[in-house]
């Protein structure tokens, strides 16, 4: 009832400016390093320095001896407590990180012991002078190794290196291979990467003065699941831990996990009794936080003469590095790839397998996409190859193999909702047609142009069951909103979700004003704090408009009925017959009618005996929106534009194109915002980032003068265009989109510099090096449209 | 990502930044753009007890003579792309200064730093070697001058003593008619280059008189392509000429390989950069008065 339109939305659609981007321009916004208590000690943490080995001692004295008020801890300090991040499928073999390393250390950059200073200055001195001494292992520094028979194993108890190993199927994949014409096997590869928001981590604990409350401030995109986790692993109880991310400056999944710092930072504040704080800097950010990526796919497929796609099979293989993360586990990249390689395509027949192997790396975790720009890279490279073998225009092979009619429901049981696959491709081909010109004929003997395009899925506001599959701690999927009318008729909205980015202060600011009949302005949207929201997991998985928006447009809906109640008395009308606008509930063509909002709020709360017989008073609503079992599954089309140097192997990229389509769009601007800034992050993964370790596990590319990101020098205007398919099964046909611009760019680059070449791309980043290779292997051969 | 503790000071002058080095020996470095230093000092690579800021000394002086360029060791990199001089009569400057960082750095970054510096591709190092020039190294009551070729040892590496300052960049550019052409390739505008070729030609009518080409990513310091230098006097530096020395130039080279590019990726660009440099020096030469 409460999911209708209001009447003549005024403000979703709207391109009105975010709320909260003055104080976050005007250097008004506070982080946790803003954050100063009294008697604050700081931490500084001793990592290590090898991949692989057993510690033979941690030798103190220096430390003693030249810093005497200094604290240190060490693993035997803190014992058993670790992050557990294990999923009960069959095939997964469980393991822990320790908070502090005990008797071995995986990665570089493992937390080894934690030293305590007043100042964040000596702190770094002082734990220069904690000397490790460590006793080096065989170390596991890629997949072959990891995986090689004999190879030591990485955990006690452990078979082999593989956290997990699953497999997923549909259709009978034997007949499909039987019926085939071709059959086409391909392997992609998939860089290791870093996440990298502007502010790296950081985390403040302190216990209140009676002992009894512990508040944690942490740059966090879950506030809530980490109150959960500490409560769990620190033994306390839920109700005395209250967990507040203040302003974060981005996260990009890196920040949806709890981390051994959260739990070391909280541990040392109930041990020390001091308030403890842990800025992280951007060293250990590249070393010791997540990594991403770092993929292998080996695919086949059954092909018809005509370029249909019979079956599919793929062999997914993820390094996951060292540990498994809380709440997503090792399983969730390779997992993600396996559920979504099929994509918009009609495929009768998939198999895959899919693992992640423990190596002596930092552990991946969430990156914006989560295993997708992987998957569309292989799927879209893949569909790309089959045209060129069949010699079929890369659009038309896509075309025969589309989904058509909605909902449709895939090949390993999910259903789609509504998109437009087919439109987006036929809007891309016209947008790119003047490129597609200039790369038939190129102007000068030593450059090629070249034009690629990746069509792929983003499943989004996936609800429980999805999670429920997964068997990993993350368990659930819903969102909830708090939404609370002042006597003024100034509204707050305590959404449970944590905004780094994303806008949620002024898109749910718009949904509630439509059901309120106020301002964006009136309302004051707050988040990431677990003191004031409702339970909720967190800002991730492309969720946060459709499923906590859809919570705070319910739980505005909730009032809004309850204004109208009230108006509906006094103005003498029928319910149904009254709207709520420009500050004032009135009958509908009566204009005469009408009452003011701030009279209602202030009836429900202050004078309440002007309430209708029955009503009891408060304006206040809490609403919990769980996604639909599948998602709702948003589309999109990706089309860039290379230019190569034939003689240098420079690559750049001339335009980048999109086509998407979220639904009920609430903000352009926010939605373009969005669209770029992922755009941009995948056009890093396509050519530039790559996270690198030698054969000793050690990382050769710890700033961003050798992990080189994306700048704005080197990147075209990125266009974004709208297709607008509202979801049938989300409040308002909202979709989600924070992720998608970080999915197509690696396979749209990678389909752009085999147009340009004629040499297939397997791997990225596509490098001038890398792009040199390609060079080298050029043939002559036929040029395949885009 | 802080630096270990250090006392600063700020000089006066040359003679007192000198002074305060002489004092202070090895623990002191000097501080003039602090785009190279502070970065390594908050990566603990530095650890100077004593910083020396001569960022505010008045050494920023661009004289042009008649065959030589002199630089103040603090000239922004911005100035060799702005200062109009500098564009009339030797525009490779700027050209090369174009492909330092982004204008923030370039605003702070110092010729002097530079060079002191001696990253392996730093432009200004191969500008120096490139147009046979030399710095004035200015100790405590005295000053030598150290050839761009003998300065640079290896990476980050100069024959500049501890209690030694740059105080002055000097550069010889052709009397006669001449071009210059500066090209680099890296992965992102305003990296540190994979590989950078600077060329100047000189010619009379047709004919080559004289040519220079400085190649940066073949060693750990900019190098000199003498032999191919030598084949150029006297030639008409056709299409053909200039990929034979770009080839001759790129073949005597080592060049090495690392995450970025491999040594043979490495050798062909500076192949096919030198090549192209040598053209657009030469036909600049033709263009000029
Ligand atoms: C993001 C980024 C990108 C960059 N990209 C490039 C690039 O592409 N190419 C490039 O060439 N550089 C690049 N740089 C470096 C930049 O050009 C520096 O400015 C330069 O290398 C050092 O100059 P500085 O004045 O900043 O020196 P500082 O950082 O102040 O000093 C550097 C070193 O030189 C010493 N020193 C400084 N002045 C003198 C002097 N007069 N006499 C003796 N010793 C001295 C110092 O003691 C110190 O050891 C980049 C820097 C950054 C931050």
């Amino acid at each position: 009832m409460t999911d209708r339109t209001p009447h003549q939305p005024r403000f979703v659609g709207a391109r009105i400016l975010r709320l909260e981007d003055p104080r976050l321009v005007s250097g008004q916004a506070r982080h946790v390093d803003d954050l100063v208590l009294p008697g604050m000690l700081h931490l500084r943490l001793v990592r290590s320095q090898l991949a692989h080995a057993t510690l033979a001692s941690i030798d103190v004295s220096a430390l003693h001896a030249g810093f005497p008020d200094a604290l240190v801890f060490t693993g035997q300090d803190i014992g058993a407590l670790g992050i557990r991040a294990n999923s009960d499928l069959p095939s997964v073999q469980p393991c822990v990180q320790p908070i502090l390393a005990r008797e071995r250390v995986r990665f570089v950059g493992e937390p080894v012991a934690a030293v305590l200073t007043t100042d964040s200055y000596s702190v770094e001195d002082a734990a220069e002078t904690v000397f490790v001494d460590y006793d080096a292992l065989p170390v596991l520094a890629d997949i072959e190794t990891a995986l090689a028979p004999g190879a030591p194993a990485m955990f006690e108890n452990w078979r082999g290196n593989l956290f997990i190993e699953q497999s997923r199927t549909g259709g009978d994949i034997a007949a499909a291979r039987a019926r085939a014409r071709h059959v086409i096997r391909r392997t992609y590869r998939n860089q290791r990467q870093a996440g990298v928001p502007m502010e790296c981590r950081g985390v403040i604990a302190a216990l209140d003065p009676t002992g009894r409350i512990l508040t944690v401030w942490s740059s966090t995109q879950i506030p809530h699941l980490m109150r959960t986790y500490l409560a769990q692993e620190l033994n306390w109880q839920e109700n005395r831990i209250h967990v507040i991310a203040p302003e974060v400056g981005g996260g990009f999944g890196v920040k949806g996990h709890v981390f051994a710092e959260d739990v070391l930072v909280a541990w040392l504040a109930i041990r020390t009794r001091r308030p403890i704080k842990w800025i992280e800097d951007r060293r250990e950010h590249l070393i010791a936080s997540i990594h991403a990526r770092e993929h292998v796919h080996v695919l086949e497929a059954y092909v018809t003469a005509e370029g249909k796609i019979l079956g599919l099979k793929a062999d997914i293989t993820v390094d996951v590095g060292a540990y498994s993360v809380w709440p997503f586990t090792a399983a969730s990249d390779p997992g993600m790839v396996a559920k979504v390689l099929p994509g918009p395509y009609d495929i009768a027949a998939y198999e895959a397998t899919y693992r992640a192997v423990a190596t002596n790396k930092c552990p991946i975790g969430t990156y914006r996409g989560v295993g997708r720009p992987a998957a569309v890279f292989s799927q879209e490279r893949l569909m790309n190859e089959i045209a060129i073998e069949l010699g079929i225009d890369p659009i038309t092979l896509r075309e025969r193999n589309l989904i058509g009619q909605f909902p449709y429901t895939n090949i390993l049981g999910y259903t789609y909702d509504k998109g437009s696959y087919a439109e987006s491709l036929v809007k891309i081909r016209e947008l790119v047609a003047p490129d597609v010109e200039r790369a038939r004929k190129p102007e000068k003997p030593h450059i090629r142009i070249g034009v690629g395009l990746a069509l792929f899925l983003e499943q989004t506001a996936h609800g429980t069951p999805d999670f429920v599959r997964r068997r990993s701690p993350i368990e659930t999927g819903y969102e909830s909103a708090k939404v609370e009318m002042h006597p003024d008729a100034t509204v707050s909205v305590d959404s449970g979700l944590q905004c780094h980015g994303q806008g949620h202060e002024t898109t749910f600011a718009q949904l509630v004003a439509d059901q309120l009949g106020i301002l964006p302005a009136d309302i004051l949207v707050r988040h990431g704090n677990t003191v004031t929201s409702p339970y909720s997991v967190g800002t991730w998985g492309s969720r946060g408009i459709t499923l906590g928006g859809g919570a705070a447009h319910r739980a505005a809906g909730i009032i809004r009925d309850k204004l109208i109640a009230i108006a509906a008395q006094h103005l003498q009308a029928r319910p149904e017959t009254i709207e709520l606008a420009d500050r004032q509930a009135r009958v509908k063509g009566d204009p005469t009618r009408a009452i003011g909002v701030e009279t209602l709020a202030r009836w429900a709360q202050r004078n309440v005996e002007n309430l209708p017989p029955g009503m009891e008073p408060g304006l206040i609503a809490i609403s919990f929106v769980d996604g639909p079992p599948d998602g709702s599954y948003t589309n999109a089309v990706h089309a860039a534009v290379v230019e190569i140097d034939l003689s240098t192997g420079q690559i750049k990229l001339k335009r980048f194109v999109v086509v998407e389509d979220c639904g009920t769009i609430v903000n352009p601007m926010i939605v373009d915002g969005q669209v770029r800034g992922g755009v941009v992050q995948g056009i890093g993964s396509a050519l530039w980032e790559h996270f690198v370790y030698d054969k000793d596990g050690q990382p050769l590319t710890t700033n961003f003068a050798d992990y080189l990101l994306p700048s704005a020098p080197g990147l075209p205007d990125i266009e974004v265009h709208h297709i607008q398919t509202p979801s049938p099964v989300t409040p308002l046909g909202m979709k989600g989109l924070g992720e998608g611009g970080a999915i197509g760019p690696a396979a749209a680059i990678a389909n752009a510099v085999e147009n340009a070449l004629g040499v297939p791309v397997q791997e990225t980043p596509i490098t001038p090096s890398r792009v040199w290779e390609l060079i080298k292997k050029r043939k002559p051969i036929a040029a395949g449209g885009v | 990502m802080k630096p270990s503790a250090f006392k600063y000071v700020r000089a006066g002058s040359v003679e007192h930044a000198c002074a305060l080095l002489a004092e202070h020996g090895e623990d002191a470095r000097l501080l003039a753009g602090g785009q190279s230093l502070v970065a390594m000092m908050n990566l603990r690579l530095a650890r100077p007890s004593v910083l020396i800021d001569i960022g505010r000394l008045a050494l920023a002086d661009i004289a042009i003579g008649t065959g030589s360029v002199r630089l103040g060791a603090l000239t922004r990199h911005r100035m060799l792309i702005e200062h109009l001089g500098l564009r009339r009569m030797a525009p490779v400057f700027g050209e090369t200064a174009r492909y330092i960082a982004h204008p923030t750095i370039r605003n702070h970054g110092t010729a002097g730093g530079s060079v002191a510096h001696a990253d392996p591709t730093a432009e200004i190092p191969g500008l120096l070697v490139l147009l046979d020039g030399h710095v004035d190294a200015a100790s405590q009551g005295s000053v030598r001058q150290i050839q761009g070729r003998e300065l640079f040892r290896g990476a980050f590496s100069t024959s500049l003593k501890p209690q030694e300052m740059i105080s002055a960049l000097h550069f010889r550019i052709p009397a006669g008619r001449w071009g210059g052409n500066f090209l680099e390739l890296a992965e992102r505008v305003g990296d540190f280059a994979l590989a950078a070729v600077g060329a100047v030609v000189e010619r009379d009518g047709e004919q080559v008189t004289g040519a220079r080409i400085v190649l940066l990513g073949a060693e750990s310091v900019p190098v000199r392509a003498s032999a191919a230098e030598a084949s150029l006097v006297g030639e008409r530096l056709t299409e053909s000429v200039a990929a034979q020395a770009g080839a001759a130039a790129a073949a005597a080279q080592r060049c090495y390989g690392d995450v970025r590019a491999s040594a043979g990726y490495r050798r062909h660009l500076l192949s096919e950069l030198t090549r192209r440099a040598l053209l657009t020096a030469y036909a600049r030469a033709g263009a000029a008065a």
